[in-house]
């Protein structure tokens, strides 16, 4: 059981974050937690839960992504994601490079949770409480699967925005920025984007495993 | 001893001191993630064990979860699991926590007695989760907080200071069942595990682009989870909005 747990991590961990607000370019409008309050972000987390439990009793892929795209473009803060993920490879890009990479990483982070959020098993979500982090709230929640297992996932907010999830100890962001900059530097960053968008299409060809 | 525990005690010596001499060879030029001292031979030990995994031990596996009835998988599980629930108890006494080898304790009673021998995962439901302590976090509660990682042959992914716990808990039902718990018992075990282990698999080749540091990454962050119980220090991502970061890495090991 401790495998299919760890198994939903990756999982996630292939989901950059989901975000409500409009980031500001290149990701830094993110604010210390006073200018925004637990309860916004975490009534974001609740409106984002409720859809994926929606999402799991939806049965076309199609249909999943058409529900989640709006919501996931609004989560997660995708420019903030994509510096990160990036590192030095970022700074190096022209503007509309940067546009076309957040372009993609959006697009990868909606088919994956439409891939992923397939079936509906009794599954429910509870949100555990908040903590103060750097860059805004941390809000701690736990999938809780019919058997009583249970994954934590913690959405860490830049301001307004989800920068980074954190599934059962697993960052999203740790893993895509360690992922993609080995590609990177083997491959070079157009090799990248060719398996990015080769990943896409894998994702929207077949349904995916359970959740 | 008996001689199983033994050698499996002198591979794991031998595998370290073969992972330990293989020379500080890393790749040329900064990455980001952990400081792999010893990258290009745990990549060469990643893909050896990938090939044996993918050729041998996945179509195993599958042949299990499609030929055994869904209760004797999930009870072969259980039946593991619920021995693993005795190394975690006595690793939670070990490390300060008898809060925690507490529920282990009642994890493994009430799994051995109720749940019929532990076949029937009765303690979850009732709200005693599984501890997951083990010998390697004993060792970081104790004071080795950062260690090099390692990919061990066939036995997947580690570090120096974790490579102690792949014999412990290989022991544990040796020493419970004795002569009883044989070869074929242990290749049950494998094949049990491998089989929980598909789906994570799967979650890895549907989303990593390099599987060697998507695995490596994957485990080192849950291995800080783990020894953090659950709950590691929040501000812990801050240093991702400092550009000189870009230019360091992660984490330096200490042995």
């Amino acid at each position: 059981m401790k495998g299919l747990a760890v198994a939903i991590a990756w999982t996630l961990a292939a989901l950059p974050g989901a975000g409500l607000a409009q980031p500001a370019a290149e990701g830094e409008a993110g604010g210390p937690a006073a200018q925004i309050s637990e309860e916004q972000v975490a009534a974001k987390v609740d409106a984002f839960h409720q859809l994926l439990i929606q999402a799991m009793q939806t049965p076309a892929y199609a249909d999943r992504l058409a529900a989640l795209r709006p919501a996931v473009g609004e989560l997660f803060d995708i420019p903030t994601i994509s510096r990160i993920s990036l590192g030095r490879t970022w700074r190096a890009l022209e503007e509309s490079a940067k546009a076309g990479f957040q372009d993609l990483l959006r697009e990868l982070v909606i088919a994956t949770y439409a891939d992923r959020f397939d079936s509906y098993d009794g599954q429910r979500f509870e949100r555990l409480g908040a903590q103060e982090a750097g860059r805004g709230w941390a809000i701690k929640t736990q999938l809780v699967r019919a058997n009583g297992e249970r994954v934590n996932l913690d959405y860490y907010f830049n301001g307004d925005a989800v920068y980074n999830l954190v599934a059962d100890g697993v960052s999203d962001l740790s893993l895509r920025r360690a992922d993609y900059n080995s590609i990177i530097k083997q491959r070079g960053y157009e090799a990248l984007l060719r398996h990015i968008e080769e990943n896409i299409a894998e994702l929207s060809g077949g349904e995916g495993d359970e959740t | 001893m008996n001689r199983g525990p033994r050698r499996a005690l002198w591979r794991a010596a031998a595998g370290a001191a073969l992972i330990l001499q293989g020379a500080c060879a890393t790749l040329d030029g900064p990455e980001y993630g952990v400081h792999d001292l010893n990258e290009r031979l745990n990549r060469q030990s990643y893909a050896l064990s990938d090939a044996v995994d993918r050729n041998f031990l996945v179509p195993v596996a599958k042949s299990y979860r499609r030929i055994a009835p869904d209760f004797v998988e999930t009870g072969v599980g259980n039946f593991f699991a619920n021995l693993s629930s005795l190394d975690s108890g006595a690793n939670g006494l070990l490390q300060g926590k008898p809060e925690r080898a507490g529920t282990d304790a009642l994890r493994f009673l009430l799994n051995s007695t109720v749940g019929l021998g532990g076949l029937i995962d009765v303690a979850t439901p009732a709200g005693l989760q599984h501890q997951g302590e083990d010998f390697g976090q004993t060792l970081a509660v104790w004071g080795w907080k950062n260690s090099r990682f390692v990919y061990v042959p066939m036995l997947g992914p580690s570090t120096v200071r974790d490579l102690p716990t792949l014999a412990v808990g290989s022991l544990i039902p040796r020493l419970l069942f004795g002569g009883a718990y044989d070869l074929r018992a242990a290749a049950l075990s494998v094949v049990s595990a491998r089989s929980q282990a598909l789906a994570l698999t799967d979650a890895r080749d549907a989303s990593a682009l390099d599987a060697y540091v998507f695995t490596r990454e994957a485990y080192m962050q849950r291995r800080n989870f783990l020894i953090f119980d659950g709950d590691p220090p929040v501000d812990e991502f801050d240093e991702f909005f400092d550009e000189s970061f870009d230019e360091s890495f992660e984490e330096r090991p200490e042995g």
